[in-house]
């Protein structure tokens, strides 16, 4: 833990310099109190807890044994192999349309909303980064409850909190890309007597487009993960195949839909950053 | 005359605009400019010199509108552009053609995309936005990026060209404009000798042989009495000197920078105003680059 800077050595004495060769010791003494004050911290709060870390650290390998035995694929699961890959593949690609509808909801709001090429008026900057923070800020999870009781539980319903969630993000995300670019290329496009949608397609665009994608391409693997957990509550995709066999103490397949996730995540982060690159 | 200032003032404490001056208005001066007179004929090369902070930015960018003056007059081509509403502004902008210190280009897109952006003031929003040019204007920006010789970078990545191959681009872009005027801002000031020198020539020549005017803000006084027919000096936003070359000597460039002890520096007092030359390579400008590289 890095402690805060000590006082500034006596600023303004002139030429003398201050030479004070307690300042290391005090400076280590002072992290030493920092790590002895976190143990206690942490042993006070296993006591009124009444926490056994040793305990705890010693049914780890059980549990994990457990896991394997019961988890581990078997023969006869292999058989629900093709339902399992259609539904990942349904879930991903559900999660990947709202993931891009919402990139291009994001892109037009912040556009509008960016300092450097957004309206001038601004009130309404103001509003939209209201908007972003209030569809960010509210989980996916509680998105998917409220829309549960209105649209009941089919894929729609998942896709609707997918794309509520990730169009608030994207918009924060995108906000910042288009306040971070150049405001000289702006300047002179405009000085050229480029009209306001000219500068926003000639420039901005062109500068911001490869964070864009990569943001954008984030959040499509994000959402393929949360993609699965929604699919638990909305009973449809990968999360609900999981919980049927979960549920239904068929751990054999609900670790093939685990096994089957986590490669098929892997897949899209491996080619996603492909994509990044080949857009530097 | 093609342009006429008179009385031009800025006070950035009376309009709280967002616009940003290149770094150079010095925060706590009460006024960028007051009451700057000057005119500028058909063809002349014109460059202002001064102390950083003087209001050589602020000036250039208030004939343009980049900045809006807060006093006086601008007469462009018989037109009063101080007083302009937005809606026309474009109209004059595109005939005053601008370039800069850190040449602005769209670093991510090609240098004849970059040219072509010349053209935006004559274009139709949808048109503009979708970079749909005429085969015209398509075959008109090749030939200009042959004449300032990048011919062969036009499908080159702006970003992966040299500071004075951005340049050259961004003077391409501002002919691309037919433009009667040129205002540019510090356009060596990131540059080596070499490439300035290119610079300066080009821009010279292009006053000479289209009859462009150009106004150059300059830190390098020796360039500026090299190239100019006339040199107007700034000091705290007001003009202290207006003349010739010839009458430019020492000791008025060293009233222009007095009680600037930075760029006292660079100024060749010592050089006779009869051979501004001789302390040419090493006369560089001490004013940090303001954007960096691209």
């Amino acid at each position: 833990m890095s402690a805060a800077a000590p006082a500034a050595p006596a600023a303004g004495t002139g030429r003398a310099r201050a030479v004070d060769l307690t300042w290391f010791r005090r400076r280590q003494l002072r992290t030493l109190m920092g790590v002895v004050a976190v143990v206690v911290a942490f042993q006070l709060c296993s006591m009124v807890c009444n926490f056994s870390l040793t305990y705890a650290l010693g049914s780890v390998p059980a549990a994990f044994v457990w896991m394997f035995q019961n988890f581990v694929p078997t023969a006869e699961s292999l058989a629900n192999f093709p339902l399992v890959i259609t539904q990942t593949v349904s879930t991903a690609l559900d999660s990947a349309a709202a993931t891009v509808i919402a990139a291009i909801a994001g892109i037009v709001l912040s556009v509008l909303g960016s300092s450097t090429i957004g309206v001038s008026w601004a009130p309404v900057r103001g509003a939209i980064r209201a908007i972003a923070s209030v569809f960010r800020n509210i989980p996916m999870i509680a998105w998917a409850l409220l829309l549960l009781l209105s649209f009941k539980q089919n894929e729609f319903t998942g896709f609707l909190a997918l794309f509520l969630t990730a169009f608030g993000q994207l918009t924060r995300f995108f906000l910042d890309t288009f306040d971070e670019i150049p405001t000289g290329p702006v300047e002179a496009l405009k000085s050229c007597g480029a009209g306001y949608w000219q500068i926003v397609f000639q420039a901005g665009l062109p500068l911001a487009v490869a964070d864009l994608m990569s943001w954008m391409l984030y959040m499509v693997e994000t959402n393929i993960r949360s993609a699965t957990l929604i699919g638990l509550l909305t009973g449809t995709g990968i999360g609900f195949v999981f919980n049927l066999y979960y549920t239904s103490f068929r751990y054999d397949t609900a670790g093939l839909v685990i096994i089957v996730t986590i490669v098929f995540v892997l897949v899209i982060e491996a080619v996603s950053n492909v994509a990044r690159r080949s857009m530097i | 005359m093609l342009l006429e200032v008179s009385d031009l003032g800025k006070n950035y404490d009376a309009s709280r605009r967002r616009g940003k001056v290149a770094g150079n208005a010095a925060a706590g001066t009460p006024r960028a400019l007051s009451g700057v007179s000057f005119t500028a004929g058909q063809g002349e090369f014109i460059t202002v010199i001064g102390p950083s902070g003087a209001g050589k930015s602020t000036l250039l960018r208030c004939l343009n509108r980049l900045i809006e003056p807060t006093d006086g007059a601008i007469t462009f081509d018989g037109r009063d552009i101080a007083h302009l509403p937005g809606s026309r502004l474009r109209e004059v902008r595109r005939e005053i053609a601008m370039i800069f210190q850190n040449y602005n280009l769209v670093y991510r897109l090609t240098a004849i995309q970059n040219v072509l952006h010349g053209r935006l003031g004559y274009k139709n929003a949808l048109a503009g936005s979708l970079g749909l040019y005429t085969e015209d204007e398509k075959a008109r920006a090749f030939e200009l990026l042959d004449e300032v010789g990048l011919g062969e970078f036009a499908y080159r990545r702006a970003d992966q060209l040299s500071g004075g191959q951005k340049q050259r681009v961004g003077i391409a872009r501002s002919l691309m404009q037919d433009p009667k005027v040129m205002l540019c801002d510090e356009p060596i000031a990131s540059l080596d000798p070499k490439s300035s020198r290119m610079v300066m020539e080009t821009l010279r020549r292009l006053t000479r042989e289209r009859g462009i005017t150009c106004i150059v803000n300059l830190h390098q006084v020796d360039f500026a009495l090299e190239f100019s027919d006339r040199i107007i000096g700034l000091r705290a936003g007001e003009k202290v000197f207006e003349g010739a070359p010839e009458e430019a000597t020492s000791a008025v460039i060293r009233r222009i920078y007095e009680g600037d002890a930075e760029t006292m520096v660079d100024v060749p007092v010592e050089v006779p105003e009869a051979a501004p030359a001789a302390g040419a390579p090493g006369a560089f400008a001490v004013e940090p680059v303001a954007g960096g590289v691209q």
